[in-house]
């Protein structure tokens, strides 16, 4: 079986990312747009377009029952999800098959026991992965008290049903622990109907590191290196690379097999990738999360192992085996991916969309720009803020460090606010380049007078 | 009802004029059309059915009028806003 044409149900620079995939392979394409999307770049690039709502996502992006009969009425036999929407509702893989589609992602069985982050953690345990020290199930105030008492302070509640940080709840004193408890069950309540907590050691000096999997359907699973993506904000990445050298080689190897062990243990299909937390302090790594998706950081993976995601995403779920074995997956150089947003950094990263007056890409042999701007695109105020992904390679980290700032002051941006001053400023930090980092740490600089005044008035480069 | 101000006049005479095109309000299959050409509906008649999975969406007329043509066949897949049926809008 291979695939003829792909309804894609997604916007923005992944939307145009899966079209040239596609095209590389002879696959034809139909883009699902909502109406603020008709006149984008991908809309352009794609063989046909098809508008399955209003701009609001929740009644276009987000249409489980708009997507699928967008795909067949077009004559699509696959749909792409993407990232973000509906890539990890199990529902559009279910109405896929109801609909003789094929969904490219995991089964709709891997997609739900990974959303789930109690059944999660339980596979991750009967896999042999390390989880962190936790209770998953926590439904009254004893049994958290009882849990308190056996972990240890600080610890951190979420809602057992979803992610995101939604409903997330920090304790660090005992005298804490009710109010925290009642905020965190309503907040889990109110956003997934379900106020069941998960509680678990809250690790203070973490380093983020996924490791990007790729299975098939005849059980076999390979792991594509891994990403340290310890730079976030709000729980949202900001700067992402591979291989994560700021961790021992050891711990990186554990991580690689664990995550093997897990895409093998669950028969995962497609593309995935298995979060860890490493605690600096103890030199241990657990299990987070698994991500039932192709990421926004995967072309960091891509850079270094010259493996085209995407196309590999396309061919497993035709039913192909992989070709590759592990043996072949070599990781070459440092590759920085930095998430270009229109956001003002110095006004609490305010969204800021409108018309780009200006969009000018660095250019160079080992510099890549995921994007579907242009001189003109008017960034609308309905989704979310990213603007580009920038990636550098270079043969080590430092020079790859090197090349990133260059990168950065030839990106030309005008029209709406951009990270790119943020950005800049973060590359420059000593701690950055030294890698003495957490993921708490830009939460920090963030709150820094001097920091924050070396981004101000400097939103627009280079305009007179 | 008949407007005298000038700007609001001209309005007016262009809706008289004009066909109302009755575009889909979700994205579907067409399922049918429950009027044809030449019938003549009122704002909350239903003229036409959508259907998504297993749902069915009536849509109706929106205005006063004759139905003059319908725009697609049943079966087809209709895209959100795509006109389905015109109607010639009768005076206010």
């Amino acid at each position: 079986m291979s695939l003829r044409r792909v309804l894609i149900a997604n916007r923005g620079e992944i939307a145009v990312r899966i079209i040239r995939a596609c095209r590389a392979l002879d696959i034809e394409t139909v883009l699902a747009v909502s109406e603020a999307d008709r006149d984008s770049l991908a809309a352009g690039l794609a063989d046909r377009s098809v508008c399955i709502g209003p701009a609001r996502s929740a009644a276009s992006y987000l249409n489980v029952g708009a997507v699928a009969v967008a795909a067949v009425g077009t004559g699509c036999d696959a749909v792409h999800p993407g990232y973000g929407f509906l890539a990890e509702n199990a529902a559009l893989g279910d109405a896929c098959a109801k609909m003789g589609l094929t969904f490219i992602g995991p089964r709709p069985q891997t997609i739900r026991e990974m959303g789930n982050k109690i059944q999660a953690r339980a596979l991750a345990l009967r896999a042999g992965v390390p989880v962190v020290p936790g209770s998953d199930h926590v439904a009254d105030y004893k049994r958290l008290a009882a849990v308190a008492a056996d972990i240890g302070l600080p610890i951190l509640l979420k809602a057992a049903a979803g992610g995101g940080g939604r409903g997330m709840q920090i304790v660090r004193r005992r005298r804490d622990l009710r109010r925290a408890f009642e905020t965190a069950t309503a907040e889990a309540h109110a956003a997934f109907g379900d106020g069941t907590l998960y509680v678990e050691r809250l690790i203070e000096n973490a380093r983020h590191v996924e490791v990007q999997i790729l299975g098939d359907r005849f059980g076999k699973a390979l792991h594509l290196g891994e990403r340290d993506c310890t730079l976030q904000r709000r729980h949202q990445k900001i700067i992402e690379e591979g291989p994560a050298t700021l961790v021992p080689q050891r711990l990186r190897e554990r991580m690689r097999e664990a995550a093997v062990n897990l895409a093998v243990g669950v028969r995962y299909e497609n593309a995935g990738t298995v979060e860890f937390i490493v605690d600096q302090d103890t030199e241990q790594f657990f299990f987070l999360e698994v991500n039932t998706r192709i990421q926004v950081e995967h072309p960091v993976t891509e850079t270094l192992t010259g493996i085209d995601l995407v196309q590999e995403q396309l061919r497993v779920a035709a039913g192909a085996p992989l070709r590759l074995e592990q043996a072949q997956v070599r990781l070459t150089g440092h590759a920085i991916e930095c998430r270009i947003n229109a956001e003002a950094a110095d006004q609490h990263f305010r969204p800021s969309p409108g018309r780009i007056s200006v969009w000018q890409e660095p250019k160079g042999a080992h510099v890549r720009v995921d994007t579907h701007c242009y001189p003109g695109y008017v960034v609308p105020p309905f989704y979310d803020s990213l603007l580009a992904k920038l990636i550098v390679v270079g043969a080590h980290r430092a020079q790859t460090i090197e090349r990133m700032r260059a990168a950065l002051d030839q990106f030309d941006i005008r029209g709406v606010d951009t990270t790119v001053p943020f950005l800049r400023q973060l590359l420059m930090r000593p701690e950055y380049i030294a890698g003495t980092v957490n993921t708490r740490w830009i939460e920090e600089v963030v709150t820094e007078p001097d920091f924050m005044r070396r981004i101000e008035g400097n939103q627009q480069p280079c305009q007179i | 009802m008949e407007l005298t101000v000038g700007s609001i006049r001209i309005a007016v005479d262009r809706a008289r004029r004009q066909a109302h095109q009755v575009a889909a309000p979700l994205l579907g299959i067409f399922q049918e059309a429950l009027v044809q050409a030449g019938a003549r509906v009122q704002p909350d008649t239903s003229v036409a059915i959508i259907r998504v999975m297993q749902d069915d969406t009536v849509v109706k007329a929106g205005v006063r009028g004759t139905v003059l043509q319908v725009l697609v066949s049943s079966g087809d897949l209709v895209e959100y806003g795509q006109p389905l049926l015109q109607i010639g809008m009768e005076a206010l």
